[in-house]
């Protein structure tokens, strides 16, 4: 799985663009980690993502980490990758909202809910995107289940609609399938499908995206988790994203992020207040300019 | 260490006492780490057979081991080596004191293998009638889509004469490895069954094989295969080129072998047999079948002449001009071989006789100038293989009866315990001829090639193994679409780690240089243009408990034509295999997608399929690739199995061209099989 990669045993982070491979063997990783990040950041192209359904819906916290996102386990897994989830032992609630380039109307807002039950949990997403003139908007609701020590399936259904303000409205229903697979307690990789059957809206025949993700979390230290992933939507070109969050302090999370098509930097930070965490990120596209990010996410009691 | 080693292969042994571990699913593991062309049918019985007789590795010879395709031609020599050196294997604990023998290695030839006294087994026709086993196999397969080949044109006629199943079945009596007998019977997709007297299968095979009967090496009557030296002159199962195997260059395969595949070219139908005296053993056989060939008259000097103009070699019959082909020729041959072995060497002399009933005469083109053309081919070869100390010297140069040559001269060698080295040095004459040859090299053919090879393996520790190879290769004369003389190269890394024994990733690049001729002009002679393909993949396989296994590649695809915009392609895919241990069923499941831009950055992606059967589609264009398999033990030998498979490419209208086009855009692929043994 689990195509970007970071092995712990020898450090030996490798990464690929383009055909060339770029095999680093140093083992100070801070070093490749910046080399890698400025790599991806110099070779992609400055390419934006303008179609139906592809929105900024990853939530406050992978947002702040150029979206890899795949392998996480909050709240956002909901809308992410629900099999991600199959393992939190709190329910989290979450609502985060950016505004991408600060251009008024387009934003999007999300509010996200990962509820243990059983053998797993339920998920619960809402996601909007734009304004009255158009709008973009998913419900969805899963249930991932645990299958295996450290093994996860989830499946997600999900009813999308847009609506453009005198023309009308149209929707349709699509799913996604993900997988979840804990080879440690330092390394999880997942894989995530949306819309695998390259499902249609019926009537305009408006093609809903299909993204395939897979990823890997590489738990550092207690400090610090990388994020790593590879994301192909059927539509655009391979992309990569890499991730990385650092806690200096208990309640205090800063994070960091690049990611190729729309070569982007992102950085962001989470405050731990109680049972609420606080989060805010950017990104920061060459041409177009920063997007703002900004969340809020509840961890309920642990149930007796 | 050599406690904790003792330790895991008891676990191993427990484990597969416990619940035997599928032959197919050993196979497939290996096979979809090559992803190189296998004939399955032959690996997967040989390997049946062996697992219900296990093979004695104290008596084993080399052909009989190389069954093992776990196994390495310098693992079964270091084998060999081993047993002169050292006696006979006291248990099979002492493999791991063999050079070359690792855990895995063991783990896989387990179910295969005993450690008996030495002696081969002695061959009783009574028993072999007593105590054989029976096995029918009945295969259905169909695209689900109408392709237009069809479909009825304005005539209300459709291109292809028969229905759009395929269907195969096949019963097969066998006793050890030393009896074999059976029948084949095949219809490919759009065959019609012949209507004669009675409704027949296109293809029909039969055979009888006995094996290993006292002197007498190999019988066979009916349909069997035939395998020389390095396959210079004649290879007609299946044999392996460059892989990302490095060191795997030698070919090793029994002389005589039954035949129960579908090719409809590659194999004889008569009769061969092979008996030994001491340590030389003669082999000869007879064959004569009828194959296809694209029949046209010739009005020279006013007597006509029927000639041939091609063979045709794909096997299928679903047009009327492929009806018309079926079967015109008619071919005989005859061949022989003498060979001579002691611990340390094997020698052999092939001769070779073909003839047919009518002279094949391509037209005059200069790429196949120098090819094959007329009625007769005759051609003889000398083979060799020496070992001495820590190298393995093997070749075999052939000549045909036009007196040229073709050669090929290889080395493996171990450097130290952890490095190894291939050589291999071929140069096969541009009018060189042969007909059913394969070996070793680039251009598929063993003519108008010259080149060197070199391979290495390395192990560089317990969970870490790096191999790799660099082919320089020329091709003296034209050859189709290259019409000048031209060069090319090839390099390969592979790069295999095992962080854990449940976790096997690979990285795999690959680079490739050849010429081909410029596209875009109208001169008559072109001008050739250079062409690099490169490949990267990355794998990832995990088996995380008895039930389950996921498989996860990334794979990244480049093709460049001279200073032509370069196309590029991307796979990713998803495998989850689940493996019931309550109930006999095993689900294998993928999803992939893959965007290439065009069919020359297409990437190839091994898939399970039924048993016997395997695919590696190409996956090109943009699109998602999704396929369901299970299989089910019924009980009382019976087995069932059943596959969907299906492409879809969300941008297109319609796939394929020609009589094979889709209208749509989804392409279904339904088999079912039934096997019984009994």
């Amino acid at each position: 799985m689990f195509l970007f990669s970071f092995y712990p045993v020898d450090r030996f982070p490798l990464c690929e663009m383009d055909i060339s491979l770029i095999l680093f063997s140093f083992s100070d990783f801070m070093k490749v980690i910046y080399a890698v990040l400025s790599l991806l950041f110099l070779f992609s192209e400055g390419e934006l993502r303008p179609q139906s359904f592809r929105n900024n819906w990853e939530g406050s916290r992978s947002a702040a980490m150029a979206g890899a996102s795949v392998a996480a386990s909050d709240a956002f897994s909901a809308i992410n990758n629900l099999a991600s989830a199959a393992f939190m032992e709190r329910g989290e609630v979450a609502a985060a909202g950016n505004r991408p380039f600060l251009i008024p109307g387009v934003n999007n807002f999300l509010l996200a809910a990962v509820l243990p039950a059983g053998r797993g949990a339920f998920g619960f997403s809402l996601a909007r995107f734009g304004d009255r003139l158009y709008r973009e908007q998913l419900i969805g609701l899963g249930y991932t289940q645990r299958l295996a020590p450290g093994f996860s399936l989830g499946l997600q259904f999900e009813y999308l609609r847009y609506s453009v303000a005198e023309y009308g409205s149209e929707g349709g229903f699509s799913f996604d399938l993900g997988l979840y697979y804990a080879l440690s307690e330092r390394i999880q990789l997942a894989a995530h499908v949306f819309n695998p059957l390259a499902a249609h809206l019926s009537q305009s025949a408006t093609p809903l995206p299909v993204i395939f993700r897979s990823g890997i979390r590489y738990v550092s230290s207690e400090k610090l988790i990388w994020l790593a992933e590879v994301e192909k939507d059927l539509d655009q070109p391979l992309r990569f994203a890499l991730g990385m969050e650092y806690r200096p302090l208990p309640e205090i999370y800063l994070r960091a992020g690049s990611g190729t098509q729309a070569a982007t930097l992102s950085f962001g930070a989470g405050f731990r207040w109680n049972a609420f965490m606080l989060e805010v990120a950017s990104d920061w596209h060459p041409v177009l300019g920063i997007t703002p990010h900004a969340g809020i996410r509840y961890q309920m009691k642990k149930k007796k | 260490m050599r406690f904790l080693f003792l330790f895991l292969l008891f676990c191993t042994l427990a484990l597969r006492a416990q619940e035997p571990a599928s032959t197919q699913q050993i196979i497939e593991d290996i096979v979809a780490e090559r992803d190189a062309e296998f004939d399955l049918d032959e690996i997967i019985d040989n390997l049946e057979i062996m697992r219900l007789s296990p093979l004695d590795l104290n008596a084993a010879d080399e052909e009989e081991l190389s069954k093992l395709i776990f196994l390495s031609p310098e693992q079964i020599q270091a084998l060999i080596n081993y047993r002169r050196w050292n006696g006979l294997l006291g248990s099979i604990y002492e493999l791991k004191a063999v050079p070359y023998f690792d855990l895995s290695t063991i783990g896989y030839i387990l179910p295969y293998v005993k450690v008996g006294d030495g002696k081969p087994e002695s061959f009783r026709l009574s028993r072999a009638l007593k105590y054989g086993r029976s096995q029918l196999l009945m295969r259905y397969r169909e695209t689900l889509e109408r392709k237009a080949g069809y479909l009825p044109d304005s005539n209300g006629e459709s291109d292809y004469l028969g229905l759009p199943q395929q269907l195969y079945a096949r019963y097969r009596y066998s006793y050890r490895r030393n009896l074999s007998a059976g029948i084949t019977l095949e219809k490919d997709a759009g065959e019609p069954f012949r209507y004669g007297p009675v409704k027949v299968a296109d293809f029909s095979s039969a055979h009888l094989f006995v094996s290993g009967a006292g002197c007498l090496e190999a019988l066979a009557l009916g349909d069997f295969s035939v395998n020389m030296g390095q396959g210079l002159l004649l290879w007609t199962g299946f044999g392996y080129g460059k892989s990302p195997y490095a060191l795997s260059i030698k070919r090793t395969a029994p002389l005589i072998n039954r035949y129960s595949s579908v090719n409809e070219n590659r194999f004889f139908r008569g009769a061969a047999a092979g008996y030994r005296l001491g340590r030389f053993t003669l082999t000869a056989f007879v064959s004569r079948k009828k194959i296809d060939g694209n029949v046209a008259v010739a009005d020279t000097s006013g007597s006509p002449e029927a000639f041939v103009s091609s063979f045709q070699e794909s096997g299928l019959h679903r047009t009327p001009s492929q009806m018309e082909d079926r079967k015109s020729v008619e071919e005989r041959a005859a061949g022989a071989n003498i060979s001579y072995r002691n611990e340390n060497m094997k020698l052999g002399v092939n001769l070779l006789y073909f003839q047919f009933s009518r002279p094949l005469r391509p037209p005059d083109r200069a790429y196949n100038r120098f090819d094959f053309n007329g009625s007769r081919l005759g051609g003889a070869s000398v083979h060799y293989e020496y070992f001495w100390r820590n190298a393995l010297f093997f070749g075999e140069t052939a000549m045909s009866d036009n007196g040229r040559m073709a050669t090929l001269n290889g080395l493996n060698f171990r450097l130290d315990p952890k490095t190894s080295l291939a050589l291999l040095y071929r140069n096969y004459d541009r009018a060189y001829q042969s007909i059913y040859a394969s070996a070793f090299g680039e251009g598929g053919e063993v003519q108008n090639e010259e080149g060197i090879y070199i391979g290495v393996a390395s192990e560089i520790n317990s969970k870490m193994k790096v191999q790799a190879y660099v082919d320089v290769f020329r091709f003296p004369w034209l050859r189709f679409r290259i019409d000048r003389p031209s060069t090319g190269r090839e390099y390969l890394f592979l790069w295999e780690y095992r962080p854990a024994r449940n976790t096997d990733i690979y990285l795999r690049g690959r680079y490739e240089i050849k010429e081909r001729n410029r596209s875009n002009n109208g001169e008559p002679l072109h001008r050739l243009s250079t062409l690099r393909r490169a490949g990267l993949r990355l794998h990832i396989s995990q088996k995380i408990n008895e039930k389950i296994s996921l498989r996860n590649r990334l794979e990244l695809s480049s093709y460049q034509e001279g200073e032509e915009k370069r196309s590029t392609g991307v796979m990713l895919y998803q495998d989850l295999i689940w493996h019931w241990q309550c109930k006999p069923l095993t689900l294998y499941f993928r999803y992939a997608l893959f965007d290439t831009d065009d069919y020359d950055s297409r990437i190839y992606a091994y898939e399970n399929d039924v048993l016997y059967s395997f695919s590696v589609p190409a996956y090109s264009g943009r699109g998602l690739r999704a396929y369901l398999l299970a299989k089910y033990r019924i009980g009382n030998g019976l087995r069932m199995e059943a596959r969907l498979a299906r492409f879809r490419y969300p941008y297109q209208d319609e796939i394929g061209s020609g009589s094979e086009k889709i209208n749509g855009n989804t392409r279904t692929d339904l088999t079912l099989q039934l096997q019984w043994k009994f």
